[in-house]
């Protein structure tokens, strides 16, 4: 590298946020009492509001739906998601457990073949090799649910299935396994039954 | 005036760039054209030099171009409308959009729309950036209500009543950029190769290019607007939280929202998107301080939100 080009540095592609940012700092500074409270403070009938909106939008709630929290979107909702995604598969996965993930995840490419996606998508063959991780996922949740493992979600850690002290993100657990991350071993070791209690003295 | 000036360039090169691509791309107004331009040489060599088949020529084009401009009006992306929010009984609503007509000299929207998220976040749903074109209507993001305070949702508001909004000829191009798009797609997933589809590529790109340049000034404009009235350093503020909450909100509208909705379970939209742009907020801002830091530009409010 030249003098001259260490002294004109390259032009960085900047995201228009930045520019934006950028442009204003040339700009005046001006006192304005500010107003911390969430703008919600300002829709008393919030719940409502948003009722109305989701109606708009997706227009998938019956009358009467429940309210719920986002604690129980594991239960209510994903784990109902990924036991049809498995159900479509069910011929896919006849015979299959999920010590058997670590080899399933090998044959993804052949698997992607005879994969069935929801009606609602069509899907190039790329992509049904990328949804094998996602049935695999679903696979493992659903199968470590009938063992009696719990279920919980919350947005930091995502959905997580529990088992005496043991916990197991299914989703991660897959990723991990397809990047080499994790050993077959470690899998196995993550998802084997729970030691029975010892008997008492 | 500068920035005002690089908007007119870009439209007109817009304009040229549309009209470019009806000529090449659907070749109607250039076949209209020549085959005007062949009966007229006809008549002229048969009669003589007329200027019958000149104005003819006009008014057939003229015919065709209108009938193109008509038949584009009605080719746009679909999309679905927001619910109106009635105004009358939110006295706090409008009293603060009154307040805000008043700081930045503008007049006050007469209608409210509700919309879930500061963008449109699925294919065909509410486009809330098309009430952006709309000084009538202010669009509000449920999505973004525990997100933003009652100052950034000025912010908002001022930003959205001094914006420029785009000329109408715009859904033009707009239309012209939806059909670019789907003939692309088309000729990608046919594998197709040629000249038409590299045209198409190129005039998709500038199509893009154009538009988006555009529409950064006019909001670059805006913000410095804005910023006489509240202050820089508070509009910073706001952009921030608007920039990631126009991708925290779609995001937790889709992972969250819609598959509980489809269950018939009603989850509270704006709580929900409060805790995932929590939870996407600090490695944002850490990659927004290092391109900052990057292009050496600095952030009017160096503390961030």
């Amino acid at each position: 590298m030249t003098k001259a080009e260490r002294a004109t540095p390259k032009p960085v592609a900047l995201s228009a946020i930045a520019i934006r940012l950028g442009a204003l700092q040339n700009t005046a500074e001006v006192a304005h009492a500010n107003d911390p409270r969430p703008a919600a403070s300002l829709f008393e009938d919030l719940p409502s509001l948003e009722e109305t909106a989701v109606r708009n939008e997706l227009g998938k709630l019956p009358d009467p739906f429940s309210r719920g929290a986002v604690e129980d979107l594991g239960g209510s909702i994903l784990i109902p998601q990924m036991q049809e995604e498995v159900a479509r598969n069910a011929k896919m996965l006849a015979g299959c457990r999920p010590p058997d993930i670590p080899d399933l995840i090998q044959r993804a490419p052949e698997l992607a073949a005879s994969y069935c996606e929801d009606r609602q998508f069509l899907l190039a063959p790329a992509q049904r090799q990328a949804m094998i991780p996602n049935l695999l996922t679903a696979f493992l949740a659903v199968e470590l649910v009938k063992e009696n493992w719990q279920v919980s979600y919350s947005v930091e850690e995502g959905l997580t299935l529990r088992n005496g002290r043991r916990r197991l993100n299914p989703h991660d657990t897959v990723q991990r396994l397809a990047k080499g991350e994790l050993s077959r071993q470690e899998f196995l070791a993550t998802i084997a039954p729970a030691d029975p209690s010892p008997p008492a003295a | 005036m500068r920035l005002r000036l690089h908007m007119w360039v870009i439209e007109a090169r817009l304009a040229g760039l549309l009209l470019a691509e009806k000529a090449l791309m659907d070749r109607l107004l250039i076949l209209t054209l020549y085959a005007v331009f062949c009966l007229a040489s006809i008549e002229t060599y048969l009669d003589g030099v007329s200027l019958t088949p000149i104005a003819w020529a006009i008014v057939i084009f003229a015919i065709v171009a209108g009938w193109t401009a008509v038949s584009l009006a009605s080719e746009g992306p679909v999309s679905d409308r927001p619910v109106a929010l009635d105004l009358a009984g939110r006295e706090g609503l409008r009293n603060l959009l009154e307040n805000v007509g008043a700081d930045v000299h503008r007049p006050v929207p007469r209608h409210a729309s509700l919309v879930l998220s500061p963008i449109l976040w699925r294919s065909f749903g509410c486009d809330p950036g098309s009430l952006r074109n709309d000084k009538s209507t202010i669009g509000i993001p449920a999505g973004c209500l525990m997100v933003w305070s009652v100052f950034d949702f000025r912010c908002y508001v001022a930003n959205s009543l001094v914006r420029t909004p785009s000329p109408r000829w715009f859904r033009y191009a707009r239309v012209a950029l939806h059909k670019l798009n789907q003939e692309c797609f088309q000729h990608a997933a046919a594998r197709r190769t040629g000249r038409r589809v590299r045209l198409a590529g190129w005039f998709l790109r500038h199509h893009v290019t154009l538009l988006n340049n555009w529409e950064l000034l006019a909001e670059i404009e805006a913000d410095r607007r804005t910023a006489r009235c509240y202050g820089a350093s508070t509009v910073a503020d706001w952009l921030q939280r608007y920039y990631l909450s126009a991708i925290s909100v779609p995001a937790c509208l889709n992972a969250i929202v819609a598959p509980s909705a489809a269950r018939g379970q009603l989850l509270p939209v704006a709580e929900s998107c409060r805790v995932y742009h929590n939870l996407m907020e600090p490695n944002w801002l850490t990659s927004l301080r290092a391109e900052n830091d990057q292009s050496g530009t600095g952030d009017p409010k160096a503390g961030g939100p």
